[in-house]
């Protein structure tokens, strides 16, 4: 199959979303591997960012529109081709993990992940997500169990550093140019010369950090850091990416912009890799990843398509002025409610999403805000 | 990649830049900012050592320099050690070539060579300068002549007349002893000899006459070396005239000399050597000393044990990096660069953690070791012999751990100890060999 990147493309184009159509052009260049359209890819995105600093939210100038559409004429070549299949990178059963002092036990947990796919490891804090996320990055001893690094023969500890990288949640500082560092992350992974600065150039533009590339660690937000840890991972090219709460200290535009980019870079069409990531950010995680993995006391409750409990009833989450007697009232004995402080879960075994939502809104109520968790792993908090 | 480095130019900027995005591995041990500012250091030091006063007939002051320049180089390779901890190639897990390992140590070793080697700077400095200021054929000459005109001049008020003794060869059925002198007389007199006593006497004197055999007359010429300085040995075909040789030159035929124009060449000799020092420094022993003594008396008189000092300041100086200089230089240039160099190594390659359990292990070991062998009364080889057990059982640790997918701490400390005993392997089996060979 073809990948429809280019179409996307022409059609974020279209609708004038300049911001994606600048990032996925980027993506789409590194695809085609091309020195030439890289460049010119950076070029591009450099423009609208300029563009965008000078006059922001207007209308891009029709060189733009003409160089996008040039690029989209010199990349279609290159997708000739199918891409590559999924390739299985991980593969680990019945992990457990023990520590010798404290109480804290990760029970068994098995799980799979390819090549393109992402896994959200969701669940409360101190629940074993960092303890699952380490021993699977080859940082900590497993005590029962076994992890396959499908795609490495008898690996030892250096090998498994390089298959996969782990970005923790409380990154090492960096020393020296942030700029400087990302040059050499390129370089020790073999990525030298002409390369290494293209590449480096590549990530910046990718990651927009280009405003802070000459800075130094102690100049940057938390937010920045973890951008910029992520963009000199990405650039060693790791098969498996994990990530440690990544979204803990960003905004939510970032949070947004992280999680999409992330799904873009985990399924590039030559350069997949596999994404395993744990957050508290249920909602936003939930609508990028693949499989997500809820972790309650060390025990693993839910996988998507593995241990995925029967679904009965239907479940919202709803935020409202009204009093809990009035929404009660209104849903009559067949719902059960619950206050959660700032909201209400209201769940019921025979009426659907549309009928709860819609009754509330047919009496009046203020509706401030609302969400089916029906299939969300929310609902087992 | 836009650092501005004080005292770089820019192809040390471009050396940088290109390292760093071709040869990860090199820059990041900044070998060559090192040797660029070490280099400066050591030139700078070269040229402040060429500078300052420093008169060659003065005590040195060498050690306060040593010391000086010493703390400053450890503190540059605590800063240096810091900046490497900022970009490691070998905890970054990335792409390793065969002998990258070997290439870091070999250029951790020249950068802490550089470091060790800033405080002899002013050593080889004062060297060089002392041998421009004085010629040494010059000093022996000098010398020489200063005890030619103390004779003359002094004619009259020294000893003329060799000391002489007559010494006995000790047979084992005392035959030889003479019957007018009683034995226990010679004995008490100390002028009966063992035969390699008597012999070597017989060598050192300056006259002897073999009265019968085994009975020789040993002359000694007076003292006539009333400067005689310690460090002007005899060396590279230099050499001071003896007693008998003043004596000879002088005294024997002595002729009355021009006495004024000797005491004004004398006067400018002294003065050459005169080097206003601090006479604190110097202890001077005229004032305990027999005053009958004509050395002393002359010394005093002259003011010879000032130019004495000043002359074996200016030789000890000018023969500090003769043969045996540069002897002791390598070894302790080569043994404090390679073990520093190994710390850095070792220290790079592994987590804190496990470098401090290394150094704590290695201590309590040498600990345990010793008192083992304190309390065994064992000899050398076998103390040998538990080196290269101990090395051997590192090496065998390391080894069957190394391809593991988890490193633990003990894997970590017995690589360490095994990669650190390495350096003293060739030192232990030469000793082993030597040991084996002496039983």
């Amino acid at each position: 199959m073809v990948p429809n990147i280019l179409s996307e493309i022409a059609d974020y184009l279209k609708h004038q979303d300049y911001s994606l159509v600048v990032r996925r052009m980027l993506d789409a260049s590194l695809d085609t591997g091309s020195p030439a359209l890289i460049r010119k890819a950076i070029q591009f995105s450099q423009q609208y960012r300029e563009a965008e600093k000078q006059h922001p939210g207007a209308s891009m100038p029709s060189d733009f529109l003409a160089m996008a559409e040039q690029l989209l004429q010199e990349a279609a070549p290159y997708y000739t081709s199918a891409s590559p299949l999924p390739q299985e990178l991980l593969n680990a059963t019945g992990v457990s993990k023990t520590y010798s002092k404290g109480s804290f036990q990760l029970k068994p947990v098995s799980l799979k992940i390819s090549s393109g796919e992402i896994m959200g490891i969701v669940g409360e804090n101190g629940m074993g997500k960092t303890t699952l996320l380490r021993c699977l990055g080859g940082q900590l001893a497993i005590d029962g169990g076994t992890i396959q690094y499908s795609l490495l023969q008898k690996p030892d500890a250096f090998d498994i550093r390089k298959y996969i990288a782990f970005i923790p949640q409380r990154i090492p500082r960096w020393y020296g140019l942030l700029k400087d560092n990302l040059h050499f992350s390129a370089s020790i992974a073999g990525i030298h010369g002409e390369e290494n600065l293209l590449m480096v150039d590549y990530i910046i533009e990718r990651l927009n950090l280009g405003a802070y590339a000459h800075l130094d660690w102690n100049q940057i937000s938390s937010g920045y850091r973890t951008r910029f840890e992520i963009a000199r991972i990405l650039l060693q090219k790791p098969k498996l990416l994990i990530l440690d709460e990544p979204l803990a200290n960003l905004d939510i535009n970032a949070q947004q912009t992280i999680l999409t980019d992330l799904r873009f870079i985990a399924k590039s069409v030559k350069h997949s890799m596999g994404v395993i990531l744990s957050s508290q950010q249920l909602h936003e995680v939930e609508k990028i990843a693949d499989a997500v993995l809820f972790i309650k006391q060390g025990s693993c409750l839910f996988q998507t398509g593995v241990n995925q409990p029967a679904i009965t009833g239907n479940v919202i989450e709803v935020e409202t002025t009204a009093a809990r007697e009035q929404v009660a009232a209104i849903l009559g004995d067949e719902v059960q409610i619950q206050f959660n402080g700032g909201f209400f879960t209201i769940s019921s075994e025979s009426k659907s999403v549309q009928e709860m939502i819609g009754a509330l809104l047919n009496e009046g109520v203020a509706v401030t805000y609302f969400r089916d968790i029906t299939h969300s792993t929310k609902r087992f908090f | 990649m836009k650092i501005k480095r004080p005292f770089a130019p820019s192809i040390i900027n471009k050396l940088d830049e290109h390292l760093l995005i071709n040869n990860p591995t090199i820059w990041s041990t900044r070998f060559h900012l090192i040797l660029y500012y070490g280099g400066l250091f050591l030139l700078f030091l070269f040229g402040l050592s060429w500078l300052v006063p420093n008169d060659a007939r003065n005590d040195t002051n060498i050690g306060v320099w040593a010391t000086i320049i010493s703390i400053i180089s450890l503190i540059g390779i605590v800063f240096w050690i810091i900046y490497l901890l900022r970009f490691n190639v070998f905890k970054r897990f990335g792409e390793q070539k065969m002998g990258d390992g070997i290439t870091t140590f070999f250029l951790y070793f020249l950068a802490i060579g550089i470091f060790v080697m800033a405080p002899f700077i002013p050593s080889y400095v004062e060297t060089i300068r002392a041998q421009k200021a004085y010629k040494k054929s010059k000093i022996y000459e000098d010398i020489n002549r200063v005890n030619t005109i103390v004779c003359q001049i002094e004619y009259d008020s020294i000893p003329h007349a060799w000391d002489s003794r007559i010494y006995y060869l000790r047979q084992t059925d005392n035959t030889t002893i003479p019957p007018y002198m009683k034995d226990e007389e010679a004995v008490r007199a100390g002028t009966i000899l063992d035969s390699s006593e008597f012999y070597n006497t017989i060598k050192l004197s300056d006259s002897v006459v073999m009265v019968e055999p085994g009975v020789a007359e040993i002359y000694q010429c007076p003292d006539y070396q009333f400067l005689a300085p310690y460090n002007a040995s005899e060396r590279e075909g230099l050499s001071l005239l003896k007693s008998q040789d003043l004596y000879h030159l002088v005294l024997q035929n002595f002729k009355k000399p021009d006495t004024a124009k000797l005491q004004k060449e004398l006067r400018e000799l002294l003065y050459k050597y005169s080097s206003n020092l601090d006479a604190g420094n110097y202890v001077r022993y005229y004032e305990n000393e027999n005053p009958d003594n004509y050395t002393a008396r002359i010394d005093k008189k002259y003011g010879l044990r000032e130019m004495d000092d000043s002359i074996n300041n200016i030789l000890s100086k000018q023969s500090r990096w003769n043969e045996y200089g540069w002897e002791v230089f390598l070894r302790l240039f080569y043994y404090i660069t390679i073990c520093v160099a190994l710390f850095v190594f070792i220290f790079r390659h592994s987590t804190p953690k496990t470098f401090f359990l290394s150094i704590l292990a290695a201590v309590i070991l040498s600990i345990i070791t010793t008192l083992i062998l304190a309390t065994s009364g064992s000899d050398s080889s076998f103390i040998f012999g538990i080196l290269l057990l101990y090395y051997l059982l590192f090496a065998g640790v390391s080894l069957a751990t190394y391809s593991l997918a988890t490193r633990k701490a003990i894997t970590g400390i017995a690589i360490n100890l095994f990669v650190y005993s390495t350096m003293f392997i060739p030192l232990i089996i030469v000793g082993l060999y030597y040991d084996i060979r002496r039983q």
